[in-house]
């Protein structure tokens, strides 16, 4: 496809919502994508716990381009293309490791954790007028900027302040983020998993409302099930009151391609923040605590990173390989310090919900790979995101409006599919040559 | 009497494969006792495994025979998205080695290969290890632990109890 035509990709002129099903499936829409929205903007790397002292590293993708990021001698996390500054091998041995010298395994120089190269293999001879060790310093990443402990890079230096860039979700971020007196971690064990689907297949999935009823409904028979018969340890009980029932919930288009779903918690007593609530009620307002401990919440960090606080506490980061293959990398962060029975809770829920060995996500998957096959029907041309639009608020609602945050749109059914308006807004105007488009194309 | 319990170790774990295979769930539930656990772990590292379950992310981690109804009810629903239609497996199990008898439990040790093939995705290959500790119980063996090696940590598709 000529880029020149991306722009029409979505099409909500005439009061629906729809994205053209090309979009999961042309090969040269992805290529688009990489370089004007993976390869140049800011996309979600680790979590600073991951990389806490001199020398540890963490190995990630750009887009299509290998990176590590890595915490310097003076305490700041500095970012490097992932590759000899020689002849081009990858320089990290494993996804996370540590470092103080960078040593490539092929010819065997080294650098530092500032990327200076430190040591040339025979250096001595063979350079006609010697060797200027400077001229082989590690190529950084243009920008890299952590909010909260949350670590983002930039393959362009030509990038709003992080701050800027998560905008109104910082609010949301927050929420997650200021839950112990002692910061977050990440907690051992990891899973990737690979989904024959494109990646915004997954953005949607992760704040997607109106699948849960019937996606996930035998997620909640099977845990009714476990607790009928006789499993009913107090804390580990699964909340799955919100996947059955009608509960207050809302999904918001909160700019910049950030996205948020929240549905009230059924029993948030049992929720192993609970026992955080008095210190939570000493530091911040009744609102925010609400916000933190009742209503369970999915956000979607545009392009590639959910952070979900509901049963379990996850961060999800989205890897596009192709079109139509995707890395999902799943990590469980909690509160530091939380207690034993706490952190066994939060972690059988999350492996309850969020691994591709559990009883939800392989649902999930499941249906995205269906949507990937089902587009492939090229005559029946788009995917219809339109419910809700008769009652989408511009602006904040009540509920966001308490904590100060300012969407988008708001909607007070997670039924809703207009949250997602915002994602594919900013997705077009990303891979659109001219920037943003005021007028799309009609057909 | 130790050929004969190496035996009856062998039996136990290749009708357990067999009944994973032909859909015989309540038959293989049945193999593990009220207090059962199977535990899948999640690698930490490339090289290192979780190793306390209760404080890591496992793959699986199923405590009691309630958890493993839970799974097996989506199997069984015809209304989990990923399981409908099922997988057909084919279990392969070798090298049982007794590592431990206690008398009244022993640990056994064994290497597995499944060859699972999806009607949604196809053909996938896994293996890995298993590591039992088995109750001698008076009607026979039977599972009380059952941790299960998936040398994967990048998973192509999905993994079910039955898959592994």
């Amino acid at each position: 496809m000529n880029v020149d035509n991306m722009a029409g990709m979505v099409d909500d002129s005439t009061g629906v919502f729809r994205v053209d099903r090309n979009a999961y499936i042309d090969p040269t829409i992805f290529e688009r994508e990489m370089e004007t929205i993976f390869e140049s903007g800011w996309i979600y790397v680790c979590h600073e716990s991951q990389i806490e002292k001199h020398g540890d590293y963490y190995a990630a993708r750009a887009g299509r381009q290998p990176i590590f990021i890595i915490r310097d001698s003076d305490g700041s996390i500095r970012g490097f293309i992932d590759a000899c500054p020689h002849r081009g091998a990858v320089l990290t041995r494993t996804r996370r490791g540590s470092l103080k010298t960078i040593q490539c395994r092929f010819h065997g120089w080294c650098f530092d954790t500032s990327g200076n190269c430190t040591r040339i293999k025979n250096e001595e001879g063979g350079w006609p007028g010697g060797i200027d060790r400077t001229r082989f310093a590690l190529t950084p990443v243009p920008a890299v900027e952590s909010y909260k402990g949350f670590v983002y890079a930039s393959l362009s230096a030509d990038v709003s302040p992080l701050g800027d860039a998560l905008g109104e979700a910082r609010h949301f971020i927050d929420l997650v983020a200021d839950q112990s007196p002692e910061g977050m971690e990440i907690v051992p064990g990891n899973q990737s998993y690979m989904i024959n689907g494109n990646w915004k297949l997954q953005a949607e999935n992760g704040v997607d409302g109106y699948h849960v009823s019937t996606v996930h409904r035998v997620f909640a028979r099977a845990v009714a099930k476990r607790e009928a018969l006789g499993d009913q340890d107090e804390m580990r009980k699964t909340e799955a009151a919100r996947i059955n029932g009608k509960v207050e919930s809302g999904v918001y288009d909160l700019g910049n391609g950030h996205m948020l779903l929240w549905a009230r918690r059924g029993n948030p007593e049992v929720a192993p923040l609970a026992e955080n609530l008095n210190w939570l009620n000493r530091q911040y307002d009744a609102d925010k605590v609400d916000w933190m401990l009742n209503k369970g919440r999915n956000l979607f960090l545009f392009p590639n990173m959910h952070l979900m606080d509901q049963s379990s506490t996850q961060i999800r980061v989205t890897i596009p390989h192709a079109v139509d293959r995707t890395e999902v990398r799943v990590y469980c962060i909690a509160p530091r310090g939380e207690s034993r029975i706490a952190r066994a809770a939060r972690l059988r829920k999350f492996e309850d919900f969020f691994m591709v060995t559990g009883m939800a996500t392989p649902d999930d998957m499941a249906a995205l790979e269906d949507v990937q096959r089902g587009s492939d029907g090229r005559l029946a041309r788009w995917n219809e995101m339109d419910r809700g639009m008769s009652f989408v608020l511009i602006g904040a609602d009540n509920a966001t409006a308490k904590i100060g945050a300012s969407p988008v749109t708001s909607n007070s059914d997670w039924d809703s599919e207009t949250l997602f308006h915002g994602f594919y807004r900013e997705w077009s105007n990303r891979i659109s040559v001219q920037g943003p488009k005021s007028e799309r194309a009609t057909h | 009497m130790k050929n004969d319990k190496i035996k009856e170790c062998e039996a136990l774990l290749y009708l357990e494969a067999d009944l994973l295979d032909s859909r015989k769930w309540t038959i293989w539930r049945d193999l593990y006792v009220e207090d059962c656990m199977i535990w899948v772990p999640a690698w930490d590292t490339e090289d290192d495994l979780v190793e306390d379950p209760e404080l890591s992310v496992n793959m699986i981690y199923l405590l009691g025979k309630p958890a493993i109804e839970a799974r097996l009810h989506r199997i069984e629903s015809d209304d989990a998205y990923a399981s409908l239609p099922l997988a057909r497996t084919s279990h392969s199990v070798t090298n049982i080695r007794i590592v431990e008898d206690r008398g009244n439990e022993v640990d056994v040790s064994a290497k597995w290969t499944v060859l699972s093939l999806e009607p949604r995705r196809g053909k996938s290959w896994r293996g890995g290890w298993y590591d039992y500790t088995l109750r001698c119980a008076n009607s026979g063996l039977m599972i009380k632990t059952k941790k299960i090696t998936l040398l994967e940590n990048m998973i192509d598709g999905t993994v079910d109890i039955y898959q592994i």
